[in-house]
């Protein structure tokens, strides 16, 4: 089988599902972030598909961004950037859980504590220095990424438009979803997930769509990937 | 000025030159694994450049690849794949570097021992078991995964070859880094990371010099514009 261009965005759109699926799919089931979950196999196996989630996400948002980059324009462009960076430091910060917290649980708790308080909004007494600002870098590029990116996906209508209606929606309400209990918060992840299932589902599934359709459209397709 | 997917290759060239240029000085200005050296400026701002190697280097990479990905086959995403898996979990050490071992070097400087161990060898009472696994995986990773990349690159004759020898001899020169005094070891990314910057200089200017050689070059058929829309 050759490797096209094509079909590398195409088979990106794979890695959007896989990612949607992992943040949409742990929220109801992730373990309270607290030093006695740290120690145990689940959060092992909650955070490392979490970890999973990062790279595939970093993935399927470049993917979905290449086959929209022209007409998504520089709204498009911005979304992009600020979603990679949000998902980037995002991939330090689960790094974190996956490795370091579960290892120094039981001689620096205070650390864990202070560590988990910048997720869950009870701030720790020692200072981690700047862990703190860097994960409210990551909320506003998250914010500000999905609402552009969402928006500039409607725009440019290459992918349908419902699913990137709900990314920018979802994003809005990530600071409402503020308001709630920690434990209630992450359900503002589904319909983040959801979205990128459904982004990455179009884009894995377009081009067929478009030859059963006998679209002309697959031909401009092929070009423009 | 209007965004192209041919213009957004050649701008992630400018990016792959930051990387490779950041990693080479990783190289070269990397201080001791030891507990003194983690408060200091010089360790914050190499281990700010690895994290800009990082983040750099997913983009560059990604533009690198973008332009040759048909002609590369399945090595090129193979090294692709490797490379980019690399750069997300060297990402990961370098946070650390950054965001957690300084404040911990009063509060815990066991933990930062027993951290700068897995890369000075020094045995420590904490076990980081699952941690140190991760960091030898990186080694196969970022060996085989520059080798593979380097190949392609020569093979597939878009970009210049000698940097795809360059990449693959550099990267396989790692495990050699083994043979060198301690403080010598992080040198050994230096050629790599100069390949890295030679192929992002190269994607960032071949237009210039193509349109400048010949303007009956089209552009490579993964670049064509779009005729449809």
């Amino acid at each position: 089988m050759t490797i096209t261009s094509q079909g590398l965005i195409r088979w990106s759109g794979l890695a959007a599902i896989a990612g949607g699926l992992i943040f949409a799919g742990i929220q109801p089931i992730h373990p309270p972030d607290e030093l006695a979950s740290v120690t145990t196999s689940f959060w092992t196996v909650i955070i490392g598909l979490k970890f999973a989630m990062c790279l595939l996400f970093l993935i399927g948002f470049t993917g979905i961004y290449a086959r929209q980059a022209e007409k998504a324009g520089w709204l498009g462009f911005g979304g992009f950037a600020l979603l990679t960076v949000s998902w980037f430091l995002q991939t330090g910060f689960v790094f974190v859980e996956l490795f370091v917290l579960p290892v120094v649980a039981n001689r620096l708790p205070g650390f864990v504590d202070s560590a988990l308080g910048v997720a869950n909004g009870h701030p720790g007494a020692m200072d981690i220095g700047a862990l703190v600002p860097m994960y409210a870098v990551v909320g506003v590029c998250y914010l500000l990424g999905g609402l552009l990116f969402g928006i500039a996906t409607v725009r440019a209508a290459v992918l349908p438009h419902w699913p990137a209606i709900l990314l920018a929606f979802a994003a809005l309400i990530t600071p409402a979803a503020a308001l709630l209990p920690h434990a209630q918060q992450r359900y503002s992840a589904i319909p983040m997930g959801l979205a990128m299932i459904w982004l990455g589902y179009s884009l894995l599934t377009e081009r067929r769509r478009d030859r059963a359709a006998g679209s002309a459209d697959a031909v401009a397709y092929s070009a423009a990937a | 000025m209007k965004i192209t997917v041919e213009g957004l290759i050649r701008w992630s060239g400018p990016a792959a030159v930051v990387a490779g240029l950041s990693y080479a000085l990783v190289g070269v200005f990397h201080p001791p694994n030891v507990l003194a050296s983690v408060a200091t400026p010089t360790w914050l701002v190499v281990h700010i450049l690895a994290m800009a190697t990082s983040i750099f280097g997913l983009l560059g990479l990604t533009g690198i690849y973008a332009r040759q990905a048909e002609k590369s086959g399945w090595v090129g995403l193979g090294g692709y794949l490797l490379l980019t898996l690399w750069l997300t979990l060297v990402l990961g050490f370098t946070f650390v570097e950054v965001f957690i071992l300084p404040p911990l070097t009063t509060a815990a400087p066991t933990f930062v021992e027993a951290w700068l161990g897995m890369f000075n060898g020094t045995a420590s009472e904490i076990n980081l078991a699952g941690l140190s696994t991760v960091w030898t995986i990186t080694g196969p990773l970022y060996i085989l995964g520059g080798i593979l990349f380097g190949i392609a690159t020569f093979r597939a004759r878009l970009l210049p070859r000698w940097a795809g020898v360059l990449l693959g001899v550099g990267t396989a020169m790692g495990p050699l880094a083994a043979l060198l005094p301690l403080d010598l070891q992080p040198k050994i990314a230096v050629p790599a990371g100069l390949a890295l910057a030679w192929l992002g200089y190269a994607l960032w200017t071949e237009r210039r010099a193509r349109s400048a050689t010949s303007r009956q070059d089209g552009p490579a058929p993964i670049l064509q514009a779009n005729p449809a829309r």
